[in-house]
């Protein structure tokens, strides 16, 4: 084995404290914002956890979904793609309904769910006031559908949460770009097309690159 | 002669489904070989611009 692969820690699981339940769209219009979020909660130490994690069919979608926010104690809920369908003319409501498990398993959970805590994420600071008023009082960080912008967001709140130095946003961002600049390698040495990765490969690839790139 | 670059020490955790062999396209033990084969061509690549750089 290589020795800088050691550094790469793939047991023991992560703990609680540093696992994060991302919360988000996959659609394709996301995919630069999705893939930034995920390497930011990497490069900040952190283990990000979504629904994503599963493609098989065999277990109820929601029970998996439980299950992580049930594993996680932070977690970052993006709401900017709460909006109408243009094909079906109906919101998308499964954030929302995310957000709410989030905040229920927080509210009456156990003494270790109570330590749960989150990052509301809009596209505009205070377009959620127009559809989910409930939430006024909370947080609200915009990103403006800006990777930069997110990575900053992201970064400033989980550095409340780490035991350790966090690089800055200008550093993640750099290097965020760096690993999207070698990726089409990567996927050439691993014989796939960028298009056909999966979020385990993206996942995989982007803690293997941080885990190995010398900084 | 070119500063040697510091390497700091990472230690990124998956969480355990990426960690587990049979998910994903690419295997783990894959997918750390090409990014090792990438990471270290383009170190090579470095080092030796910073070599014969004036």
């Amino acid at each position: 084995m290589h020795k800088s692969l050691k550094t790469v820690s793939l047991t023991p699981e992560p703990s609680y404290s540093k696992q994060v339940f991302i919360n988000c769209p996959f659609d394709e219009d996301y995919l630069p914002l999705f893939e930034a979020l995920i390497f930011t909660t990497l490069d900040c130490g952190f283990t990000p956890r979504c629904a994503k994690e599963f493609n098989d069919s065999g277990e109820v979608r929601i029970e998996k979904i439980l299950k992580i926010i049930a594993e996680c104690r932070l977690g970052i809920h993006d709401l900017s793609r709460t909006e109408l369908s243009p094909h079906s003319g109906l919101p998308r409501f499964n954030m929302p309904l995310e957000l709410g498990i989030f905040f229920g398993a927080k509210k009456f959970g156990n003494a270790r769910q109570q330590s749960k805590s989150c990052l509301i994420l809009d596209k505009d600071t205070y377009r959620y006031q127009r559809f989910l008023s409930d939430l006024a009082g909370h947080d609200i960080s915009s990103h403006q559908n800006q990777p930069e912008q997110l990575i900053g967001s992201v970064r400033k709140w989980l550095n409340q949460y780490s035991d350790n130095i966090i690089p800055g946003e200008g550093a993640i961002g750099e290097r965020y770009k760096d690993f999207k600049s070698d990726l089409p390698r990567i996927c050439k040495e691993s014989l796939l097309q960028q298009y056909e990765l999966t979020y385990i490969d993206f996942l995989r690839f982007a803690g293997l690159w941080l885990a190995n790139k010398s900084f | 002669m070119a500063k040697k670059k510091r390497t700091v020490q990472r230690s990124v955790k998956l969480p355990k489904v990426a960690a587990a062999r049979g998910k994903g396209k690419v295997k783990l033990a894959a997918a750390k070989r090409a990014v090792r084969k990438v990471l270290t061509a383009k170190a090579a690549t470095s080092n030796k611009q910073s070599c014969t750089s004036p």
